[in-house]
């Protein structure tokens, strides 16, 4: 196997054919349909449901039917499967409508009335902040509606902000970010026997067998979990299908039959999670000469009515707060706050695009201010093999950023690039760029054992080998990448390798897919498998191989005090990017994109670029299409605009191979990273065509204009 | 009110006993079992549940089936057997142009009815027809090669 | 009774009797069912009545200076044909995707009355007229008259719009642009339509109408009047240009809302008449 050569995807023309089957698309013999009711209000008490009469072959479900716990065990801060006493944002689901179809389960949800008694509701993230103050609101969360609040710093920041001759500062702020999969969420639920099977649209097979078995109350090994080929994840599909997964079955369970549970696109948009809305102030301490002695920065993510994973999100971003530079001095420091919103959750970046635009701006913009060359004032900063990170770990492996600069600057011309004119009358051009890294995956405690989790790999008898994993090919190509990783192993033809999507009864745990942690760590795994297995092809019969996983040696994380290398492993990446704005209508169209990244050993380039231009072009809505009001969701596709083919510039693309030496053959990561240098390269490029500094995402012409009018 | 209402599916002649106001999405994916035809929104935005009418691509989450009678549809499905749809899922794996498929049926549906109508499309052409298919995970310029791709090899596919 | 209207009347009568009965006009279907998808719009239990058996209602033909436009046209259809004025064509071309195009009718995007409808600033500017049918009979009257708010028309309960009449243009140089949030199938933010017949350098006539920016199409007579009783000359233009800006952004009666803020559109409309009139002289 060559990695070199790209290998065609098994799953591709049985999707091009349309044969694939989603979730939606299997027939389920006597499965009922169920539809939520959700609260109308954002925080209230409730008082009183009044249920209609109930028609032979509905019924209802809700929290009294739970036979475990109505909390999703997953999350740190757990949320209930079905509101209570309390309902704490727009669209929480109270319970569900079921019926023989859709239309009969519908109507039972229209005649249903939920009497809620509305409480002052926290719109806003700066409303959470105050809320803790004089004349606030009610806190949702605690005393201060802080879910989580952290800092890590090195140095002595404050002595350097004291010695300072000025003071640069910058606030940026994003706003939530619809992960708009094609194929909204959706599971069914069947009982079987003394069991329950749960086919799901899911990023964590094994995750979503034990929440939904602690919603049963009953031990995991009664809980099947299937999982069907995803119409895409992004990360969307980790927290909310736990949630629906344990509420269809508890249907289920009450009813004796399959249940299934499918959102509407304007439901989905409406009740599940998104990227977190951020505000993050960046402040640096400068000497006379604009030399930065210390990074100060306050980064609050807004978590919604429940807190679901934000910790993981915000302790993310914290850690990438500082983007790929070494500062004398640092502190981050980070809050999630309670919001009356729907919960936000994970997103491809995790924290990421929050954290860089913040970064990269604040650089940006300091480097205009101070007249310098941006690639040429960052590289003063540069962290190098052998800095410490933030949270006092160590850069164990080269740093390749200044290989990924010169390529990305090859690609573009830049030097040439820069200086040509607006190929439009009425326009304005601009040329921008961003660096950025990204770490992946979380380091787990060191000083405590190792989950148990396993890859695994079984010889049939008829030779074909099979990986035994739960992570899940949600269109990303993870299992094609997994079988050239096999087969370069065995040194057997790909054909000969398959892997299925997951069945829990097959597959042991390994993780929920996302972090990007999927090649780089479990590929390393399955590698490890593959050679235990190499000799023992020609057996006979059925050979199973079960690998651990296990986390490379050069790593040291202490979770209780937080301090150690936070991350497996770092990719580098850098983007520029060419715009231009309309003088009439202040839109900013994008003509062009270049980006390289160091993705240690690349396993299939066709699938690389496949990741790269997928997740520029979500960066590319992200930084200039995707807009949501700060405290309301937008349920429509009408008016939560994604790019379409339209919008789309050529997208360039080249690869430094830095390999990694704990990964599979030298692999790192690719899923996550190419997003997050997109919007704020734009925005740099923005600024340098119209002369104002951007520090909101998206860029909305309407804001534009008024800081072009407003412009000294 | 349930009626009779017959069209032609996929080259037959078919019949179905519906409310006229039934969406042609459901009736193609419920009643004729045809589950190619994904429903990716439900408000005609993102192109997944698109099929041909009388030929030219429509969105059949915003067609009545009513609406359809004496019509002929064409479904993902009705363009397997066709030497275009061979032409067309063969490009779009080779350049790389599937990711989760959700959207992959209806893309190659509207990439269908483009090539036939024009053999020879430049790149501004493959966007604007494609401009009412929504992907999520490729960024398309990819579908767009593969449609060039398979422009290319069009010997008499349409 | 409703239950007993046929769902597919052969007659603009019969359809317009229906109408009147509580049924549902399915022209093109994209609107009706995009809005029944969210819950909302008219009676969700009314039944539908399809007008595609109705060969009055599609088509287009020329005749003694105008066009005849059946109702049922589609927007693919006008977008292509070469009888429609370029302005209507280019008007059309741009509503929705593609796939939209193919199904939503012209009838269905004047009778809808949104005040973003992507054909109606054309239609004004075009001074079209609307032909309304019922049982008792049928009557024309500008568009301008048909369409008095947001959603609103003169239509009665059981009348139809069954076609628009287009007068046959002279020698004008059309403008036709759309702002919306991308690039294309989106819902537009403020848009301009408008037409100029130059003579010798003179302005002899000229017409401008914004979309999205009112309760209905904004159509700009105090400005237009300003520039052709001025016999303004296009290289002047240049030099009232603040003027004419201030103008159109007077007349202007936007709003905020979830796609946009007024202040945006006001001034983007007046950007569109600068833009609009300096290609008029070329510059």
């Amino acid at each position: 196997m060559d990695f070199k050569q790209d290998v065609d995807r098994a799953d591709g023309p049985g999707k091009c054919a349309g044969k694939t089957r989603y979730v939606r698309d299997l027939h389920i013999e006597g499965a009922l349909e169920a539809v939520t009711i959700r609260s109308t209000v954002r925080r209230g008490i409730i008082r009183e449901i009044i249920l209609p009469e109930v028609p032979a072959g509905c019924f209802f479900a809700g929290a009294s039917d739970i036979p475990g716990v109505n909390q999703v065990a997953y999350f740190r801060n757990p949320c209930p499967y079905f509101a209570e006493a309390e309902v704490a944002y727009i669209g929480q689901p109270i319970l569900l409508a079921v019926g023989p179809d859709i239309g009969r389960a519908r109507r039972l949800a229209r005649q249903t009335r939920v009497v809620c008694e509305e409480r002052p509701a926290i719109h806003t993230l700066e409303e959470a902040l105050e809320s803790s103050g004089e004349g606030g609101k009610p806190p949702l969360y605690g005393n201060d509606n802080v879910y989580v609040d952290e800092t890590f710093a090195y140095g002595d920041v404050n002595r350097a902000f004291a010695d300072a001759a000025q003071v640069f500062e910058t606030t940026t702020r994003t706003c939530a970010q619809e992960h708009f999969y094609l194929e909204p969420q959706g599971v069914v639920a069947v009982p079987e026997g003394d069991r329950m099977i749960v086919y799901a649209s899911t990023q964590g097979p094994h995750a979503m067998r034990l929440t939904v078995a602690a919603a049963l109350g009953w031990p995991p090994e009664r809980v099947r979990v299937r999982q069907t080929p995803l119409g895409g994840g992004f990360g969307g599909k980790i927290e909310p299908p736990f949630l629906i997964a344990g509420q269809a079955a508890v249907a289920a369970n009450k009813c004796g039959r399959p249940v299934r549970l499918f959102y509407s696109r304007d439901e989905d948009m409406r009740a599940t999670t998104k990227r977190h809305p951020s505000r993050v102030m960046v402040r640096s301490a400068l000497d006379e000469k604009g030399n930065i002695l210390a990074v100060d920065i306050d980064l609050v993510f807004q978590a919604g009515g429940y807190a679901l994973s934000c910790a993981m999100v915000l302790d993310t971003g914290l850690k990438k707060a500082t983007g790929v530079y070494h500062f004398p001095a640092a502190r981050a420091r980070g809050r999630a706050v309670a919001t009356n919103n729907p919960m936000n959750g994970a997103f491809r970046g995790f924290g990421g695009p929050q954290a860089f635009f913040a970064i990269e701006s604040h650089m940006n913009a300091l480097a205009r201010k101070l007249g310098r060359d941006p690639f040429d004032f960052k590289a003063n900063y540069f962290i190098r093999q052998g800095d410490h990170t933030l949270t006092g770990g160590t850069y164990h492996f080269h740093v390749a950023l200044p290989e990924v600069i010169a390529s990305v600057k090859e690609q573009a011309e830049y030097a040439t690039l820069s200086a040509a004119p607006p190929a439009n009358p009425g326009r304005l051009r601009g040329v921008g760029q961003a660096l950025f890294n990204f770490g992946a995956p979380f380091t787990v405690d060191t000083n405590a054992p190792l989950p148990k989790r396993y890859i695994g790999l079984l010889k049939r008898e008829d030779g074909v080998v099979e990986i035994l994993s739960e992570l899940v090919d949600m269109g990303q190509g993870l299992h094609t990448a997994f079988r050239k990783i096999a087969a370069k192993t065995l040194d057997i033809p790909i054909e000969r390798i398959v892997h299925h999507d997951a069945d829990t009864d097959r597959v042991p745990e390994a993780s929920i897919t996302g972090a990007s942690m999927s090649v780089v760590l479990f590929g390393r795994t399955l590698q490890n498998a593959a050679e235990k297995l190499k000799p023992r092809l020609c057996e006979p019969g059925e050979v199973r191989v079960l690998e651990p996983v296990e986390q490379p040696g050069h790593l040291s994380w202490d979770a209780a005090a937080q301090r150690g290398d936070p991350f497996h492993s770092y990719v580098w990446g850098a983007v520029i990017a060419e715009v231009e704005v309309d003088v009439t209508t202040c839109q900013v169209s994008v003509k062009n994109l270049w980006t390289t990244l160091d993705v240690g050993t690349a396993i299939d380039r066709r699938l690389i670029r496949g990741q790269i231009e997928g997740g520029s072009v979500q960066g590319l809505g992200y930084g200039l299409l995707e807009f949501m009001p700060p405290d309301a969701v937008t349920a429509s596709l009408a008016d939560y605009i994604v790019p379409t083919f339209l919008d789309v510039p050529p997208i360039e693309s080249a690869i430094v191979e830095n390999p990694y030496p704990p990964g599979p053959y030298g692999a790192k990561c690719v899923g996550e990273p190419p997003l997050v240098g997109i919007a704020p390269a734009i925005a740099d490029a923005v600024s340098n065509a119209c002369g104002v500094e951007i520090d909101r995402l998206p860029i909305l012409p309407e804001d534009l204009m008024r800081k072009m009018r407003e412009k000294p | 009110m349930i009626r009779y209402i017959s069209f032609e599916l996929n080259g037959q002649a078919v019949g179905v006993e519906t409310p006229p106001e039934a969406r042609l999405v459901d009736v193609l994916r419920e009643n004729f079992g045809l589950t190619g035809t994904k429903e990716g929104c439900g408000e005609g935005e993102c192109g997944a549940c698109m099929i041909l009418l009388d030929g030219r691509p429509a969105l059949s989450c915003l067609v009545a089936v009513g609406a359809v009678r004496s019509r002929r549809i064409t479904t993902i499905e009705g363009l397997l057997p066709t030497a275009g749809f061979d032409i067309l899922s063969r490009a779009f794996n080779e350049v790389g142009a599937v990711q989760c498929g959700f959207c992959t049926p209806g893309m190659i549906m509207t990439a269908y009815a483009l090539l036939r109508d024009n053999p020879r499309p430049d790149q501004a052409a493959i966007r604007a027809a494609m401009a009412g298919n929504l992907c999520r995970c490729t960024g398309y310029n990819m579908i767009v090669e593969a449609i060039t791709l398979a422009a290319s090899r069009r010997s008499e596919a349409w | 009774m409703v239950d007993k209207v046929n769902p597919y009347p052969e007659t603009i009568e019969a359809a317009a009797r229906a109408k009147g009965a509580g049924a549902l006009l399915y022209a093109g279907g994209t609107d009706l069912m995009a809005r029944r998808a969210h819950g909302a719009g008219p009676d969700p239990d009314a039944p539908f009545v399809f007008l595609n058996s109705i060969s009055r209602l599609k088509g287009i033909t020329l005749s003694e200076m105008q066009v005849r436009i059946g109702a049922m046209t589609t927007m693919a259809e006008i977008a292509c044909s070469p009888l429609v004025p370029t302005l209507l064509a280019r008007a059309c071309g741009v509503v929705g995707s593609p796939a939209l195009r193919n199904s939503a009718t012209i009838g269905g995007n004047v009778a809808t009355a949104s005040p973003c409808g992507d054909s109606l600033p054309a239609l004004y500017v075009l001074s079209a007229e609307v032909e309304l049918h019922s049982p008792a009979g049928s009557r024309r009257l500008p568009i301008s008259e048909c369409i008095t708010g947001p959603g609103c028309t003169v239509l009665r309960p059981d009348e139809l719009l069954s076609a628009i009449y287009v007068p046959a243009t002279g020698h004008y140089r059309f403008h036709h642009r759309k702002v919306s949030p991308r690039v294309a199938n989106a819902i537009t933010k403020v848009s301009i339509a408008a037409a100029a017949a130059i003579e010798d350098g003179i302005i002899t006539d000229i017409r401008i109408a914004f979309g999205a920016v009112g309760p209905t199409v904004i159509r700009c007579t105090p400005l237009e009047r300003k520039l052709t009783d001025g016999r303004t000359a296009v290289q002047d233009l240049g030099g009232g240009m603040e003027q004419f800006k201030a103008l159109a952004a007077d007349l202007v009666k936007p709003i905020d809302d979830l796609r946009s803020t007024a202040e945006y559109r006001r001034t983007v409309a007046a950007n569109l008449l600068q833009e609009f009139l300096m290609s008029l002289s070329g510059a």
